[in-house]
């Protein structure tokens, strides 16, 4: 701690900054850099993880290694939380809809990229080196290394551009648990290399070894998550108190993550079991825990991928590693490309998921990044070195391209905005959304004989006045009608002029919608007129209480329906 | 709500003007003072009113109408030209001869309603419009449309 402390001291000595300062930096950059990549319609954790790389190792050095270490929490919570809210959106119904399409997609995605890559990187590195050895190795921890998916900035993109529907799905199941995969492949991997390049005072285990610390790693973090997810549950079960239950549901994520840590088992399974069994067994509540912690999120998800890009070095890459990266790099995305094809048509997946979903497996982080470093370790030396700098060139090539590549699949398989509140769409929109436009207009010396028909024609209540030169006088709503029925034999002589009344309030079509709701409310009308922007305004369309929540009510059945439409 | 509340003996006259402008001038000109209400601009709604449909609706009677701001309970002023108005541009084309104009305040809706209604339905009566058209004074044709007479 004294050290922690003493270090950080030293740190910001020498750029005299502090460390709160510095997180502010990070988080503002980072959160200036998203927002200016949304922009120009690129997702924002492209933008995060470049300002990572303009601050860190690639770049400024602003971030420094020591800094980056100092602040690993950071992201061991980051992918608590990720791992956490992947969790939630695995519904059991959806598991037992597409239970098997996963599975199927899940192996042939994560073995068909071990096996070309480790082809690919076999036959380039026996060619240049001539070391038979070395390049089965090299080509077998390298492949292996290539079948992991970084759930992060995947799910990020899907989170920001609100997706909803099959590839959503397929996609949130596989990104978590191929790491599961991936562990294996790699387990198995590290042993024959160790056995082929061996000696070297690597500290290879013996595959049996790896075996039963995998199954610890696995099944210790399904079942810790549970039980976790079970006292949370239990624990939440009566409060209301928003407050309350974002501490114990931040206390939880953070206790399994740090457990996880002590305990040696992967953490993102762990925080995602623990997602799970919430999500599946105390519904009820834990819609809350989850909405709660998304909103709680994005701060720590703006520094964890800032860190990311700080820890990329591009500069030490030689010409070797380059090209082996290239080689991983194409092996990878073509062998993702083909296993998660040939997983989907066997499984017989929706179409936009056999099209789409090879695009959104591209990113690799952490998982990827740490199992080079367990290769570097395991390995001292030269091998290990250049497994380090090539996974980490490719992870700096796939961590800017991967989530660009899964913003273009969602929109294509047409998922994007999908998964809507109603409480969004309210944000969303503005009075130009929620207001009846094309009502007609009823000047001012309409009988009410023909005001009748104009209601029984058309589904507003409310219908707006306007002078003989076109401007809005007053408006006309069922009441106004009601009372001419107590004198229908004035119904021809009684005009829209003599019925209409003056509304209390007005908005224009630029109003948020909130907004324009709550004039309405407090007007206390039945009606709220709306005008065009600008100067000249323009009587534009009405609001009123139903057609609010007739638009919300259609626009949530549309976007369902089309959910349901995907397949 | 009975007429008799409403109408004010002072506000039933025989008119003395012939034309249509002229005669509602004549019977607003009845509430100066009161209520503080602006005269003037009462009477450019009462003619904006008539220039988008005549309030001559037919059988001899007109009933101009309007909602004004700062009218407290409704004003009913009734007025009678025997020799008829010939420039009302009633509905039946008929001269109007019984002019019954009705103001309420701004916000009395069914009061407007109910009003007017109340006063069509009780000319409906041709016995009533006879004897209002042959009304020799404002205290007859209180009594005729209250209903003091007649009954």
């Amino acid at each position: 701690m004294t050290e922690f402390f003493g270090q950080l001291a030293e740190r910001a000595s020498l750029i005299d900054i502090n460390i709160i300062l510095f997180l502010g930096i990070i988080l503002f950059g980072g959160a200036i850099g998203g927002r200016l990549f949304q922009r120009i319609k690129i997702p924002q954790v492209v933008g995060y993880i470049i300002i990572g790389v303009i601050l860190g190792q690639s770049g400024f050095k602003f971030i420094g290694m020591g800094m980056i270490e100092k602040l690993e929490p950071v992201s061991t919570i980051a992918l608590s939380l990720i791992g956490f809210s992947i969790g939630g959106e695995l519904k059991i119904s959806v598991l037992k809809k597409r239970g098997k399409q996963f599975a199927y997609i899940l192996i042939f995605e994560a073995l068909t990229a071990f096996i070309v890559v480790s082809a690919l990187v076999f036959g380039v590195v026996y060619l240049i080196t001539g070391n038979l050895n070395t390049a089965i190795a090299l080509g077998l921890v390298l492949g292996s290394i290539s079948s992991a998916t970084a759930p992060a900035a995947t799910t990020d993109v899907l989170w920001e551009n609100r997706t909803k529907g099959p590839l959503t799905s397929t996609v949130l199941g596989i990104v978590a648990m191929d790491d599961a995969v991936a562990l294996l492949l790699f387990a198995f991997s590290v042993s024959i290399a160790g056995t082929l390049i061996g000696g070297s005072g690597a500290e290879v285990p013996a595959i049996s070894e790896r075996l039963i610390a995998l199954g610890w790693e696995i099944g210790g973090a399904v079942a810790a998550g549970a039980l976790i997810a079970f006292i949370l549950s239990k624990l939440i079960k009566g409060f209301i108190n928003e407050e309350r239950i974002l501490a114990f549901s931040i206390g939880a994520i953070m206790l399994i993550s740090g457990l996880s840590v002590a305990l040696g088992i992967d953490m993102i399974l762990a925080a995602m079991s623990m997602g799970f069994f919430m999500a599946n067994f105390a519904p009820r509540k834990s819609r809350e825990t989850f909405a709660l912690v998304q909103k709680f999120s994005p701060p720590i998800y703006v520094l964890f991928f800032v860190l990311v890009g700080a820890k990329l070095n591009i500069w030490n890459i030689t010409s070797f590693v380059a090209i082996i990266a290239a080689v991983f790099l194409v092996g990878r995305t073509v062998g993702k490309l083909i296993g998660a094809r040939t997983g989907a048509a066997l499984s017989k997946a929706p179409k936009t998921v056999f099209k789409y979903l090879p695009f959104c497996l591209l990113s690799q982080a952490g998982v990827a990044i740490g199992l080079s470093i367990v290769a570097g370790q395991a390995f001292p030396g030269e091998f290990g070195t250049l497994i380090v700098t090539v996974v980490t060139a490719t992870t700096f090539v796939v961590q800017i391209i991967g989530p660009i590549s899964v913003k273009f699949a969602v929109d294509k398989a047409g998922e994007t905005g999908l998964n809507i509140t109603e409480g969004d769409l309210v944000k969303q929109s503005t009075a130009a959304d929620i207001m009846y436009k094309n009502i007609p207009l009823i000047p001012e010396n309409t009988p009410v004989s023909r005001i009748l028909t104009i209601f029984s024609e058309n589904e507003a209540l409310c219908f707006p006045v306007v002078n003989l030169d076109g401007s809005l006088a007053g408006i006309i709503s069922i009441d106004d009608l009601k009372n001419t029925f107590m004198a229908a034999e004035l119904s021809d002589f009684l005009l829209a002029h003599d019925i209409m009344k003056q509304p209390p309030a007005f908005c224009r079509v630029t109003e948020p919608a909130e907004d324009a709701r709550r004039m309405l409310q407090k007007s206390g009308a039945e009606y709220l007129p709306v005008y065009s922007s600008g100067e000249g305004a323009q009587f534009a369309g009405l609001i009123d209480e139903r057609g609010i929540q007739l638009f919300f009510s259609r626009k949530l059945a549309e976007l369902s329906r089309k959910v349901d439409d995907l397949g | 709500m009975d007429l008799v509340n409403i109408i004010d003996r002072e506000c039933c006259s025989v008119l003395q003007e012939k034309t249509k402008t002229e005669v509602i001038i004549e019977l607003t000109d009845r509430l100066v003072g009161r209520d503080n209400l602006d005269i003037e601009s009462l009477k450019k709604e009462l003619f904006y009113r008539e220039q988008l449909m005549s309030t001559g609706i037919g059988l001899g009677l007109a009933v101009p109408h309007v909602r004004f701001k700062g009218v407290k309970s409704p004003v009913v002023i009734a007025g009678v030209q025997p020799e008829g108005i010939a420039d009302y541009e009633s509905l039946d084309g008929e001269p109007v001869k019984i002019v019954i104009m009705i103001i309420v305040g701004e916000a009395q809706h069914k009061e407007h309603i109910r009003l007017l209604s109340m006063i069509v339905g009780r000319l409906k009566n041709a016995e009533l419009r006879t004897a209002l058209v042959n009304a020799e004074s404002g205290d007859e044709i209180y009594s005729l449309l209250t209903g003091e007479a007649g009954e």
